[in-house]
């Protein structure tokens, strides 16, 4: 009996590894591991008669995005058959770039939709420092716009390189400023003037609920960085190394948004109005219940709010300043490429992505995501500026005074626990400045342990 | 009812004298050896996929790991931090609350939906069946989108029906005191595969037990409470440990919950006030958010104990309460 | 409980009779089809949606009824996310993961339910414990042993462990097998069966529902699995149904009909398999032997 057993017991085993051979399409899948050669930063350039196969993890899923996207890539490929990139679609998570190049095979480069992750990719070493790459081959950066370039750099170091950015700016129903008695051509400039218009704008029902709201601060929430520095509140100073959410002028913001909410949101109001967003981001102007609102520049689109509501009127102006000299200053941050340790050619994927910092592909993109160029010369290439609206954006990110993420291990940490204090100063009556000294002190000691 | 005294020692083994404290009978190594070859497969794939991953983790947890780095050893400070973190204590408090109201009810809803769709020869129970099946096949992400839109407090569809009978319906995933009960509404509601699992042990229970039950003139009521219950008592408990360990790690529901409703655009998780945050959320978190694997594993450990606890207690409180046939 | 026939008066005796027979008959209906429409109401919601269009989709208050009815999200849906291939990817998944699951998840449950050996129970903590560690921490270490392996790629990392035992699956067999009729197995074993020959021949049979719930569950947490395809197989043309539906899902934004109109494609087989199956599964079982 038990020699029968032992017998199944093989069986068995034997069972397990022949269908998982003859299950697997390609046996030879493993094929982007680079187990070949250790040799990775210093590739030699003799090499460059064969022929190299990139793999390029682009974060990009929607239809017409992986069109775009291909077209770039197949343009390239057709004009250099020594290095052939090779496009993998959809969604990237964090732990997906984490566990690949921990595993040894990640892919050759990398796009990535939101450079949030970058200083923390960068201080655990899981993608490369560009600058001696970029120097090797070359590279010319003169047209990428400064700001643009912030916000890929950490410790002083290029880390990836900006393809697409996006940036914030005041959107407001053209129709309800009319009726309203305003002038659809003066969009307001300073807080007050906003805070006025609101006003004249918001409509309330019989009831005391609000049938439109003329302007709602954290509509949606993603605003928290785009208004911030209007107000004149960093958070963090980088010469001192030092956490500066709880400055005075970071609290004053706070109370901004608590001014809101004590006046709109009595009886719940506000929070009622925005349960009822149905679409994305801009869900509340689709449907005629919010008159002005801070959005991403990508609602010009194509996919976005003329797809969505196509009878809505419309135009946009830059976030309202406290300083009339930041005003036409915005947040930018956006799309970058990046090179995982690990990755087969590094040489190779860096000069596929000095292609993609050239006219040509940036524009593709830019237009088919209606996101704002890098690059200094298409901000006023008229296949852009034709964009419905988009003008506005074009001129926001070129200011002297455009700000970027700071670019710090605790960035994720910051960004949490600024959404989380304000939730509470917003809806749960705490005091902002012991919310942002209580942040403060949290996240200095994190940023003390961790490093900058 | 059946004989429950059966021989607690499977057969061949007897009671020869024992010839020493850890020596085993002949019987007795020819089951253990028996009884490994069986369970050969999962060994296999404990050594092979779990030992190294549980044990890394395991040891990540007492170091500042970055993950191209050599692990920095940092003793116990992770798990000191872990119990000064506000952030913690508020979720595992979200957690708790989730388990110890979600888990039961839904149990016991579903459990009531597996004995209404158990009946036979009702006409259209067929498609009963399947009704109460569709919230399992509907994708986690698109079924946490539907429930947005549901539980909507003005326009949702719930509320609207609560509003037609004259009740004003709470602000579920906008009001952190109703978000978590938003999240335990979809727990049950989406217990079909744990109708499943009862719809499977109730076709085990014998019709002779009701029909000795019936002779004996016993009513709907005692039938469930002395036959049915017991006979499924072992279905019930595992749907109560299971049930538990996938609420202690629960994760995609109020990760898309969160995103959607508000706060999350930007990709930070956690609804209202906190409210939503979980556990398995804050975990997500500090491990792919924050780059803290060393703590994020420490946070996965005090998780691991908890559950294990838990799972211990469930256990023992039902060590006379469910009934195995062969006695085990 | 022969209590209950204490004599009583005969005419209300046999009113309230009729009033409870007619609620015994009816009451478990009525609760059914009013909790069949709590169940439903979400999918009608999402089949809603599927047959609007995208501006209509987002109207507020939202309607339930579209108008007009769209079918292009369907055939847009069908177009765009490459069923075909990813319908047999999703096959190609899910089926050796409904065998592998029920033929080793059997075998190891009859290991901790049905023979008695030294620390069994110990093992068996340890099997739950697995089922405790969340993944998200031993994710990276797993991908390391799998790309050391070469199965980055390719289906052996989701395929593989299914053929080794799952410890949801294990206990809930160990749970159907500890009530299998003991005398049976016993006087089998007398008789000189092998334990293999038990498992087959006598547990198996008995267990068939529970069985068969393995396989349902298996099958539909293979068919809708994401995150292990998601991170494991990153070629296009090895993407399953649950990883083609992105197509959907822009950098800002989603199509909420396509997207629903996708789930709907992605749900119906095994929508359509359960309506089929469940007849098997619950009534068509017959349980002769089985003593009670």
């Amino acid at each position: 009996m038990t020699r029968r057993l032992r017998g199944l017991a093989m069986a068995s085993v034997l069972l397990v590894t022949a269908c998982g051979s003859t299950a697997s399409p390609s046996p030879s899948g493993g094929s982007t591991a680079p187990g070949d050669s250790g040799s990775t930063a210093s590739q030699p350039a003799s090499q460059s008669a064969e022929t190299v196969t990139l793999t390029l993890r682009y974060c990009w899923g929607g239809e017409g995005e992986v069109k775009a996207m291909e077209k770039v890539i197949q343009a390239w490929n057709s004009a250099h058959p020594e290095i052939q990139v090779k496009g993998i679609s959809g969604n990237i998570k964090t732990e997906e770039i984490a566990a690949a190049v921990a595993g040894g095979a990640p892919p050759d480069m990398v796009i990535m939709c939101d450079n949030g992750a970058i200083a923390g990719f960068a201080h655990d070493q899981v993608i490369m420092p560009l600058d001696d790459i970029l120097k090797s081959i070359g590279a010319d950066m003169s047209d990428i716009i400064p700001a643009s370039l912030k916000w890929s750099q950490y410790q002083g170091k290029q880390y990836g390189l900006p393809f697409g950015q996006d940036t914030w700016g005041l959107y407001y129903n053209t129709d309800m400023f009319t009726a309203a008695g305003l002038d659809p051509a003066k969009p307001p400039t300073t807080p007050d003037e906003l805070w006025d218009y609101a006003a004249k704008l918001t409509k309330t029902n019989p009831d005391g609920s609000l049938a439109v709201a003329g302007f709602i601060p954290d509509d949606p929430d993603r605003n928290l960085e785009s208004t911030s520095n209007l107000f004149n509140c960093q958070f963090y100073d980088e010469a001192s190394k030092k956490i500066t959410v709880n400055s005075p002028a970071c609290v004053a913001w706070f109370n901004w948004y608590k001014k809101w909410y004590d006046t709109y949101n009595k009886n719940n109001a506000m929070v009622n109005l925005i349960s009822t967003r149905t679409g994305g981001d801009a869900g509340l102007m689709q449907t005629g219940q919010l008159a002005m609102a801070i959005y991403g520049e990508w609602e010009n689109g194509a996919a976005y709010l003329s797809a969505n509501a196509p009878d809505l009127h419309y135009d946009t102006a830059p976030i309202p300043a406290i300083d009339p000299d930041k005003y036409g200053a915005a947040f930018i941050n956006g799309n970058a490429w990046f090179i995982p340790t690990g990755s087969t050619n590094p040489e190779a994927a860096a000069k596929f992505g000095m292609y993609l910092m050239t006219d040509e592909p940036s524009k593709t993109m830019d237009i088919q995501n209606a996101s704002v160029p890098q690059l200094t010369s298409l901000l006023t290439d008229p296949t852009l500026t034709a964009i419905p609206h988009q003008k506005t954006f074009l001129s926001l990110v070129n200011h002297k005074d455009a700000w970027v993420t700071p670019m710090i291990s605790v960035y994720g940490q910051l960004k949490d626990g600024l959404g989380s204090a304000l939730s509470e100063v917003t809806t749960n009556g705490a005091d902002p400045q012991a919310q942002l000294d209580a942040l403060a002190a949290d996240l200095q000691s994190k940023l003390d342990a961790n490093g900058p | 009812m059946t004989a429950v005294s059966q021989s607690r020692t499977s057969a061949g083994a007897a009671h020869p004298p024992r010839p020493g404290r850890f020596a085993l009978t002949r019987g007795e190594r020819k089951n253990l050896r028996t009884g490994l070859l069986f369970i050969s497969p999962w060994l296999l794939g404990f050594f092979a996929f779990n030992l190294y991953p549980a044990f890394a983790s395991l040891y990540y947890s007492f170091t500042n790991f970055k993950i191209l780095q050599e692990p920095r050893w940092v003793g116990l400070d992770n798990y000191t931090a872990l119990i000064n973190d506000p952030i913690f204590w508020k979720s595992l408090g979200n957690t708790l609350y989730l388990t110890v109201f979600g888990v039961p009810l839904a149990v016991v809803v579903a459990l009531g939906i597996a004995l209404l769709l158990n009946r036979r020869g009702v006409r259209g129970i067929g498609i009963f069946r399947t009704i109460f099946y569709l919230p399992v096949v509907i994708p986690g992400v698109a079924a946490a989108i539907l429930w947005i839109f549901l539980l909507s407090p003005i326009n949702g569809l719930v509320n609207q029906s609560l509003h037609a009978i004259g009740i004003a319906g709470p602000g579920w995933f906008f009001d952190p005191a109703w978000a978590k009960n938003g999240i335990i509404l979809m727990t049950v509601w989406a217990a079909g595969d744990v109708v499943i699992i009862y719809l499977g042990a109730l076709q085990g229970v014998s019709r002779a037990l009701y029909e000795a039950a019936e002779v004996d003139g016993a009513g709907a009521w005692v039938k469930l409470r002395h036959v049915t219950v017991p006979m499924i008592s072992p279905a019930i408990l595992f749907n109560l440990i299971t049930g538990a360990i996938a609420a202690f790690q629960s994760f995609t529901q109020a990760f898309v919950i969160s995103a959607g409703v508000g706060r999350g655009n930007d990709g930070s998780i956690g609804g209202v006030q906190n409210s939503l945050l979980f556990y398995g959320l804050n975990l997500y978190n500090n491990g792919f958010r924050y780059f803290q694997m060393g703590y994020a594993s420490a946070l996965a450990w005090i998780l691991l104990v908890l559950i294990l606890i838990a799972t211990l207690v469930l256990l023992r409180a039902s060590r006379n309460r469910v009934y195995y046939e062969s006695a085990g | 409980m022969t209590a209950t026939a204490a004599p009583r008066p005969r005419a209300a005796w046999s009113g309230r009779r009729l009033w409870m027979a007619r609620l015994t008959r009816w009451a478990p209906m009525a609760l059914l089809i009013i909790l069949a429409v709590l169940y439903l109401a979400p999918f009608i919601w999402m089949v809603s949606t599927s047959l609007k269009t995208l501006p209509q989709s987002l109207a507020s208050p939202p309607v339930i009824i579209p108008n007009p009815i769209t079918l292009k999200p369907f055939t847009d849906a069908l177009t765009k996310m490459n069923y075909p291939l990813a319908f047999r990817n999703t096959l190609i998944y899910a089926v050796p993961a409904v065998i592998g699951t029920v033929a080793s998840c059997s075998l190891v449950a009859y290991g901790f339910a049905l023979i008695q050996w030294r620390g069994r129970n110990l093992v068996f903590l340890v099997v739950l414990a697995t089922m405790m560690l969340p993944t998200q921490v031993t994710l990276i270490p797993l991908y390391v042993i799998y790309a050391k392996l070469g199965w980055i790629n390719t289906y052996l990392p989701l395929l593989v462990p299914t053929f080794l035992g799952s410890p949801f699956f294990i206990f809930l067999l160990r749970q159907f097998f500890l009530g299998m009729p003991k005398e049976l197995i016993d006087a089998a074993r007398l008789d000189g069966a092998s334990e293999l020959r038990i498992l087959v021949t006598i547990v198996a049979p008995l267990s068939a529902p529970a069985l068969i719930t393995v396989g349902i569950l298996t099958f539909i947490d293979k068919w809708n699995d994401f995150y292990g395809p998601l991170i494991f197989l990153q070629k296009p043309e090895l993407h399953p149904l649950s990883l083609a539906v992105q197509v959907f899902q822009t950098q800002h934004g989603t199509d909420w009909p396509l997207l629903m109109a996708a789930s709907v494609l992605v749900a119906a087989p095994l929508v359509a398999l359960y309506f089929v199956a469940q007849r098997k599964f619950i009534e068509g079982i017959t349980l002769t032997g089985f003593k009670g």
